[in-house]
């Protein structure tokens, strides 16, 4: 009567979990499907965080597409039936094909009244020279202020190299155009509507440029449409991951029924064994989005693979019933749990250590696989008595007892020679695996489609925005505009060094359009000396072509510009992504292109404190490497400590020897992986330590029920054959982060699995000393 | 830096342009202005002396200033200012310039000037909308930006062949005007050393 209680509420509990976790996953912001998401954020660094996710941010709503034709006039006509289709599909919020170009003069004005602000701080001016090289020179005047407002050129010349990102683009006709030997492009500005981070929009997205290529290419074969936007990715990602999601999970829980049906032929089991998947399921989810407030795909992909997992204690559970059966014994329940209970213990010991692992996203995996196990097992324990009193007539199929059978009289035979065989195996194994190539790249962790890495590359290339995805973040604790300048300037000279040392090809900074105040003060002293000693000269020189200055011209009045100013104008807006607020304060970035030497620009940009040198993908990268080259001593440590919690059941002897076949299984899945081109990386080390808490199990499940009846031993077999299924399941999926883990851990499982026998050898697992304790 | 273009094409028009014209006025549409063009030829080195008078809204006189021109086809083209003493300067535009921090505009100027030397009218026609006379001897043609950008900077330029290119009109948005006017056109064979200089030094910038 107790137990059903408990079983009630249990369920009750698990219903409302399952409700809260439908209507948190429903919300935009819970499924995280972006590289960002899996990094750490650094909280000594807030600032880099919060530059990060305002790049993000800026990037987020708009992509680009660059329509390719052999010459302008059909590129034109291209781009007008793209933009058309794209319009027609509804998936934007805006399509901008055609645009004015921007409005010089606004620019101009900003300008107009600043030349004694932009003047040279540090060389004398020579202001004669200028003003007849100004005056005379064929293109000096064109398209710049006048000779009246600007005699010397001062303000004209810092209008001219105003690094303006279209640079590369030609308006024609109200297009952006560029041309390159074999093609004319035309850019088009894609603004995505404002539940872009929702799957559907993406998808809408994805589906209409796709559309809209089609049909582009089926009227004009040599028309072409290149794709750039986080969108394409964030869409791919998803579209990869429900694709991975649907074939595990359809794959595994195919799986665990067949095999419940066919080796155990029990539907109140199989019953009991869908329950507790589905409740592993629900209460990792709910547990992960409790801790981390929102979920990676990386984490639900892994999540469904726990399916062939959480399924073992029904499998257990069930051939634990049909082997009291065959005995005819009772209190088979009070049995098998401590067999059951050590089992869930070194899997979760397996997962907690991958809490270690200094990636949120490896964390979710971890508390995914914690809890879901543990919620797993409670449901399990709860509901299989229920179902395990309904169940008749359920028998081990012919096959299964005669493979179980086998497997039986094969460690019967095992003695010393084959566990120092063993014990060679997996020496040979160490030394083998040490030879494997290395991969710690962080973005294995996502799916990049290479025909959407091709495209990017195309756009980048004929636009010549090679942006490289380091930057600087300048964070001074003023806070303030022009504390940033002032940095932003300090580091000039270092940016040049860093550019004559071919280390990078050139950097964008808002100190290139506006000055800091101190240094439009320091230009405006020089300029005020510069015009008082030049006077008499300059008075002649203005005689002699007839220019009359300005009133106020030998004063040299001038008002500060300001930032926040230029900010305000409309035509700032390719440069706005360059400056955030975080915590109160302004920060600035300073972005760069064509990084070729990372760590000599770190070494050279970054030494004070708020300066920081932004490599957040290289800077993982290798913390990844750091944490996988001490891994053989994690997997050691791991042993240990499984080994201590095995002693306490069995002795460390007998602990030992069930732990042998896994240790086979751990020195040789990363050689086996590599085999079928698996690199080693801290995901192969991942696998490894789960290969040590799951492979374990087959001999715990062997030693404590397996070895004495067909239908423990038949149990020992479907849940190695469900988790293998998973696992292997996980190898296809198509993030290489998790392909690689999944490899890897269906080698070790296999391999473990299949030396299993070892665990029985010598001394003879039926003697009484050496059973249990 | 369009306009920067458009003269260095201008002065390799110089001496390109067939000797032999009609008498009678003819109006050109795109077409013919695109076959007159392809009909030039290339000497590989051009020499002349050139006129300039720059006309500027905040100034009560025509600037006036003298130099000399070199065009190479291989190279570019230095404008060397020689009078008034004061005004003295030199302006390289070669061909060829690796990426600096703003390789769209440089990298579009030398492909400009060398659609110019290869007799590429497309580029050209890119940014501008081209309309001719045949006078006698003389052909002109004038120019029109294609684009609100370049309208914003450029009304129109002027070109006058004779034998050679004779005049460039232009007719900038601001009200400043700037007549080149070239005489004296004559090949020699080599670049002299500090030419060479110039040119390499200009591209390595």
């Amino acid at each position: 009567m107790i137990h059903h209680r408990w079983l009630t509420l249990w369920l009750l509990l698990l219903g409302a979990v399952a409700a809260w976790t439908a209507q948190r996953l429903s919300q935009v912001q819970a499924v995280r499907s972006d590289l960002l998401a899996l990094l750490p954020r650094a909280s000594e660094q807030t600032p880099v965080q919060a530059a990060l996710e305002h790049l993000a941010a800026s990037g987020a709503n708009r992509a680009f597409l660059l329509v390719s034709s052999p010459n302008l006039p059909a590129a034109i006509v291209a781009t007008d039936e793209v933009a058309a289709s794209l319009r027609d599909s509804g998936a934007f919020a805006k399509v901008i094909a055609k645009l004015p170009p921007p409005q010089g003069k606004a620019v101009l004005a900003f300008f107009q009244h600043a030349a004694p602000i932009l003047a040279p701080t540090q060389a004398t001016a020579d202001l004669p020279r200028r003003f007849f090289a100004r005056s005379y020179g064929t293109f000096s005047t064109t398209g710049t202020l006048s000779l009246a407002d600007d005699p010397f050129g001062f303000a004209s010349d810092h209008l001219r190299s105003l690094p303006w990102p279209q640079a590369a683009l030609t308006w024609q006709d109200g297009y952006l155009t560029v041309k390159t030997a074999e093609y004319t492009s035309v850019l088009v500005i894609l603004e995505l509507r404002p539940n872009i981070g929702e799957y559907t929009a993406q998808l809408a997205v994805a589906k209409a440029v796709d559309q809209a290529e089609r049909d582009l290419r089926r009227r004009n074969p040599a028309a072409s449409v290149n794709r750039l936007g986080g969108v394409f990715y964030a869409e791919a990602a998803q579209t990869g991951a429900r694709h991975d999601t649907d074939l595990i999970s359809i794959g595994s829980v195919l799986g665990v029924v067949l095999l419940m049906l066919l080796v155990f032929r029990s539907i109140a089991m199989l019953a009991t064994a869908l329950a507790s998947i589905a409740a592993g399921v629900v209460g990792g989810t709910a547990a992960v989005l409790l801790v981390f407030g929102e979920i990676h795909l990386l984490t639900l992909v892994f999540g469904v693979s726990l399916i062939g997992e959480s399924a073992d204690y029904s499998i257990q559970l069930v051939s634990a019933k049909l082997s009291d059966d065959e005995e005819r014994v009772t209190g088979w329940l009070g049995r098998v749990l401590p067999g059951l209970g050590m089992a869930l213990g070194t899997s979760l010991l397996g997962y907690a250590a991958m809490t270690l692992v200094p990636l949120p996203s490896i964390r979710q995996i971890a508390v995914f696989a914690l809890t879901g196990l543990a919620t797993a097992f409670a449901t399990v324990v709860l509901l299989g008595p229920t179902a395990t009193g309904v169940l008749r007539g359920g028998k081990v199929s012919a096959v299964f007892g005669d493979l179980a059978e086998m497997v039986r009289s094969l460690g019967r035979r095992l003695g010393s020679k084959s566990v120092a065989a063993g014990v060679l195996a997996v020496v040979v194994g160490l030394c083998l695996g040490s030879t494997i190539r290395t991969d710690d790249d962080v973005r294995s962790l996502i799916n990049r489609p290479p025909e959407l890495l091709r495209q990017e590359a195309v756009v980048t290339q004929t636009l010549g925005a090679g942006m490289s995805p380091q930057f600087i973040l300048l964070h001074p604790a003023a806070g303030t505009d022009e504390a940033c300048l002032q940095k932003a300037e300090a580091l000039h000279a270092r940016l040049v060094r860093c550019r004559e040392a071919g280390q990078l090809g050139g950097w964008i900074s808002l100190a290139n359009l506006i000055p800091s105040i101190s240094r439009q003060e320091e230009a405006l002293t020089a300029y005020r000396r510069e015009l008082s000693r030049e006077r008499t000269k300059l008075e002649t020189a203005f005689n002699e072509i007839g220019l009359t200055p300005k009133p106020g011209f030998w004063t040299a009045e001038a008002t500060p510009l300001s930032l926040s100013d230029f900010m305000a104008l409309p035509e700032s807006t390719p440069f706005r992504h360059l400056r955030f607020r975080h915590e109160g304060k302004w920060c600035h970035l300073v972005t760069l292109r064509d990084v070729t030497d990372s760590d000599q620009v770190r070494t050279t940009l970054a030494d004070e404190a708020d300066i920081t040198f932004v490599d957040k993908a290289t800077s993982i990268s290798r913390l990844l490497a750091e944490v996988r080259r001490p891994g053989p001593l994690w997997i050691a440590l791991a042993f240990l400590l499984a080994l201590s919690v095995l002693a306490t059941r069995y002795g460390v002897r007998r602990g030992a020897l069930l732990l042998l076949p896994t240790a086979i299984g751990v020195a040789w899945a990363p050689v086996l992986a590599a085999w079928v081109g698996v690199p080693a990386s801290v995901f192969g080390l991942m696998a490894l330590l789960l290969v040590l808490g799951v492979g374990v199990n087959y001999s715990i499940f062997l030693w404590e029920g397996g070895a004495r009846s067909r239908s423990a031993l038949a149990g020992v077999i479907a849940s190695c054959l469900t988790t293998l299924l998973s696992f292997g399941l996980l190898a296809f999926c198509s993030m290489p982060a998790l392909s690689w883990l999944g490899t890897t851990l269906s080698f070790g499982i296999l391999v473990s699995f299949l030396l299993t026998p070892l665990a029985l050898s010598a001394p003879a697992p039926h003697a009484a000393d050496a059973g249990p304790r | 830096m369009r306009l920067r273009s458009v003269i260095c094409w201008s002065l390799l028009l110089y001496s390109y342009v067939p000797h032999a014209l009609a008498a009678t006025p003819v109006l050109l549409d795109e077409t013919a202005c695109r076959e007159a063009f392809a009909a030039i030829g290339r000497p590989p080195l051009l020499r002349a002396e050139f006129t300039q008078e720059k006309t500027l809204p905040d100034v009560a006189r025509p600037l006036r200033t003298k130099g000399e021109l070199l065009v190479s086809a291989e190279l570019g083209v230095i404008l060397r200012t020689l009078s008034p003493e004061f005004a003295r300067s030199t302006k390289v535009m070669p061909l060829s310039r690796p990426n600096t921090d703003r390789p769209g505009i440089e990298a579009r100027i030398s492909r400009m000037i060398r659609a110019v030397l290869v007799g590429e009218y497309g580029q050209l026609a890119e940014f501008f909308s081209a309309q001719g006379r045949r006078d006698g001897a003389q052909l002109h043609l004038t120019l029109t930006p294609k684009s609100a950008e370049v309208r914003s900077a450029l009304q129109s330029i002027e070109l006058r062949f004779g034998t050679y290119l004779e005049q460039v009109d232009i007719n900038e948005a601001a009200g400043s005007k700037v007549r080149l006017m070239f005489t004296g056109f004559r090949p020699t064979p080599d670049l002299s050393a500090d030419e060479r200089r110039s040119f390499a030094e200009a591209a390595a910038r």
